[in-house]
């Protein structure tokens, strides 16, 4: 399995806010989350992800809490930014899965790309990615089971 | 730089943000942050899944609409 040969796995702005908003189910990804500050798992996060989680505190008027999100993030995660082999390929899958059927945006399209060229598991809620054959695509749940 | 503190007269050296003459000190390294402190942050009004998906798909209807035109 590519995440095991790596070693890291890349967790999708999701997993966070299923912590974040304490919902049903946030367990799996608070355990997975615990791994990763006390290093058991290492762990990727796109710098897209950065960016969604800031707007959606803004949109929430939860401003105060940037600084502390983005001081966990920074503390426990290598924060992988977006280059330009990153684009490139992002501009590639997004062109193959973007479909009648699926959505797949840039941010999609540039994760997927991160966790490809990371050679890593993306570890995510959201149904967008299914059937993506490029990359291994876990829930926190499959993959704290595995 | 202890001639400086003694003669700043300073009380709290231990303090976040210090003056020592002309000179502003501050600790600009926050402290770790614990994870059990981000449980619940965040009001839930929308289920996660919804305010990421939401989020893309706003781009994701502009991004097209770019790609269109060109």
């Amino acid at each position: 399995m590519e995440e095991k040969k790596s070693g890291l796995i890349l967790i999708d702005t999701g997993v966070f806010l299923k912590y974040f908003l304490a919902e049903d189910g946030k367990e799996a990804a608070g355990r997975l989350l615990e791994k990763v500050v006390s290093r058991e798992i290492k762990a990727i996060v796109s710098v897209s992800s950065l960016s969604e989680l800031v707007t959606v505190c803004i949109r929430r008027k939860n401003e105060n809490l940037i600084p502390t999100i983005l001081s966990f993030i920074r503390q426990n995660f290598y924060v992988a930014d977006t280059n330009s082999e990153t684009a490139v390929l992002a501009g590639y899958f997004k062109a193959q899965y973007s479909t009648t059927k699926r959505n797949l945006s840039y941010v999609d399209s540039v994760i997927l790309a991160t966790a490809f060229l990371y050679g890593c598991a993306l570890v995510t809620y959201d149904p967008e990615f299914k059937g993506v054959k490029e990359v291994k695509i876990k829930t926190p749940e499959e993959y704290m089971k595995q | 730089m202890k001639k400086m503190l003694k003669s700043s007269g300073l009380k709290q050296p231990w303090a976040n943000q210090v003056t020592v003459g002309s000179i502003e000190i501050k600790v600009i390294c926050r402290p770790r942050v614990k994870l059990q402190e981000l449980e619940g942050a965040l009001k839930p009004d929308k289920k996660s899944v919804s305010v990421v998906r939401e989020l893309r798909e706003e781009d994701y209807g502009r991004e097209e609409k770019r790609l269109d035109s060109d």
